[in-house]
């Protein structure tokens, strides 16, 4: 069960290859990126929290406001969730397809609000309170995203692939921002050749490679979009072990980006991190020379939230 | 040339269980699965190049990108292009379009319809971009209503008594968008497909596209498929295999096998409709 691409797209996300970037290389990057994101927070209340993730980052770099409201679910944000949890039954079983995961999902989410396990505004919650018209589209758009993520990959040639492992970092020296990487799957590069057969040598010898699904079709900021993600899982690996690339899969249009993982990009990326936070603060005089990212654009606060509302569902990284 | 059939339902379904529901109706979207054709890995890619060429030399002009659908395709080449841009606005017939289609999709994915009503509206309740038709259906007059009601259960019926339960390895997908960017994003080819199915293969041909109509059968209807057949191959590097319309009025099918010569005709078409299009009033 794969796409014509399927072949070509495993080749490129698991092709062979060392990281291009030294845990030591990494651990400047990131102290460097600590201190500009220390530095631009300085202007935000105590109490308030930054959010940053593709979308704030698209519309920050493009300039574009988004539209501001709060996330609420719809069958178009509910997709992605429940689409994860059928591609991991699909794996787990690989004679489920996703229409029947679906159900399998959807049902269990529902149960879970009835037995009142649900947060008021989960998802579950959400899911029990809709007419039975409305819970198929969502399960009707789940199955379509689970069924892209499927068929977009050879996926009996993936090494111990993670399905859904997105990232949620809070540095401890800037705790006001959240950095939220979306990563629909991490797996690893094909292993070069290791003499001997030390497990510890053999797994050091394959780093990891990220698959992300995207809406749409590519985009200018597609490549930064796609470096947040390996920025967050370098920044939550213990061993600031940095990923080898990453591969943006847009199904709806059938193209994919693939981004090898170097010091430039990763510059990029945190250069446009902070670009999205200052854009998100309160303007105060700079008087110190500003970053490359500084002041480019400003977008309004589409990324707060209130800092007990999301503690608790990120992890702290130890510096 | 493709090959082009027809399977009619009753006009309207029958009191009594038919044995089996839609074998007749699996029959003709599968068609014959020996004759599918290999799929040609260098096809999406001449595809794509052909109408990347022929856009070159069309002046895009700066109101990009220009988004081309059926519906625009259509206008384009019917010379509607030019003309004052007026509002589509909601008329029965545009209602029970979105309210089958919604119908369509619950039948596809959960097999059953209980109240297709109250179903249809609520499947529409949960996308705000519907609410236009949800307010012309409340605005109906209480026996334009019961009127409207009548016609979107007998369809419903007809799409209830024809269509059996795909079967889940089938992969079906429902209202799969396709969205194709040519001329470096200037031009995107858009098409939003009622179903999808078929498990997609690098060896032959594999995937069907079906598209659901309320209304009467149409010849653009058939167009609509084509271009929905290009756009599949673009996306996918596969050409489907086959095409086909259910008409809930009738419970008609119309299918078509997918060859060169017709997405060929097609690139042609969406060619033609683009130069329309971007040509000076």
């Amino acid at each position: 069960m794969a796409l014509p691409k399927a072949a070509s797209l495993t080749d490129a996300l698991t092709l062979g290859a060392s990281s291009m970037v030294s845990p030591d290389e990494f651990a400047e990057v990131r102290q460097a990126f600590e201190h500009e994101l220390r530095r631009t927070t300085r202007s935000l209340p105590t109490g308030e929290r930054i959010r940053v993730d593709g979308y704030s980052l698209r519309n920050a770099m493009s300039g574009g406001a988004g539209h501001g409201g709060a996330f609420r679910w719809t069958p178009w944000t509910a997709r992605r969730p429940i689409g994860i949890e059928c591609v991991r039954a699909s794996l787990a079983n690989p004679r489920l397809t996703p229409l029947q995961a679906s159900h399998d999902v959807i049902t269990r989410l529902v149960r879970q609000a009835d037995e009142q396990r649900g947060r008021p505004g989960s998802l579950s919650e959400w899911l029990a309170g809709l007419a039975v018209g409305g819970r198929t589209v969502v399960q009707a758009e789940a199955v379509v995203w689970a069924t892209q993520l499927t068929t977009a990959l050879d996926w009996t040639r993936l090494s111990r692939p993670i399905v859904g492992d997105d990232r949620s970092v809070v540095l401890p020296s800037s705790s006001q921002v959240l950095l939220r990487g979306r990563i629909e799957l991490r797996t690893f590069a094909t292993p070069a050749r290791v003499q001997g057969t030390n497990p510890r040598r053999r797994l050091e010898s394959e780093p990891s490679v990220l698959f992300a699904t995207m809406t749409g079709r590519p985009s200018p900021t597609a490549r930064t979009e796609l470096g947040l993600a390996a920025l967050t899982v370098a920044l939550g690996d213990r061993h600031g072990e940095v990923p080898v690339r990453v591969l943006g899969w847009w199904p709806q249009c059938g193209r994919a980006l693939v981004v090898p993982v170097d010091l430039t990009l990763l510059n990029q990326t945190c250069e446009a991190v902070v670009g999205t936070v200052r854009s998100m603060c309160p303007t105060i005089p700079q008087k110190s020379r500003p970053s490359r990212a500084t002041g480019e654009r400003t977008g309004r606060h589409t990324g707060k939230t209130s800092l007990p509302q999301a503690v608790g569902e990120v992890d702290r990284i130890a510096s | 040339m493709a090959n082009q059939s027809l399977t009619e339902a009753p006009e309207r379904p029958s009191t009594g269980p038919v044995a089996p529901v839609g074998a007749d109706l699996l029959a003709s979207l599968r068609g014959d699965s020996s004759r599918r054709p290999l799929v040609d890995p260098g096809l999406a890619g001449g595809l794509r190049d052909w109408l990347e060429d022929g856009l070159c030399s069309l002046p895009l002009g700066v109101q990009t990108p220009i988004l081309v659908n059926k519906q625009t395709l259509r206008d384009a080449l019917a010379g509607r292009t030019n003309q004052p841009r007026v509002e589509r606005s909601i008329t029965d017939s545009v209602a029970l379009g979105a309210l089958m289609d919604a119908l369509f999709r619950q039948f596809v994915t959960i097999g059953h319809i209980e109240d297709p009503m109250r179903n249809g509206l609520d499947a529409l309740r949960v996308d705000p971009r519907r609410s236009e038709v949800i307010d012309f259906v409340r605005g109906l007059e209480p026996q334009e209503r019961a009127d409207f009601e009548d016609e979107l259960e007998t369809q419903s019926a007809i799409l209830v008594s024809r269509w059996p339960r795909l079967s889940p390895s089938w992969l079906p997908r429902t209202q799969e968008r396709i969205t194709v960017p040519l001329a470096g994003g200037d031009v995107v080819l858009v098409g939003n497909i009622d179903l999808i199915v078929g498990a997609p293969s690098a060896g032959h041909a594999s995937v069907g596209l079906i598209e659901v109509k309320s209304g009467r059968a149409r010849i653009e209807d058939r167009d609509d498929l084509r271009f929905y057949a290009l756009l599949e191959t673009l996306r996918s590097g596969a050409a489907p295999f086959r095409v086909a319309t259910f008409y809930t009025r009738t419970g008609l099918i119309e299918t078509e096998d997918v060859d060169d010569g017709l997405l060929t005709s097609s690139v042609q078409r969406v060619l033609m409709g683009i130069n329309r299009m971007v040509a000076p009033a």
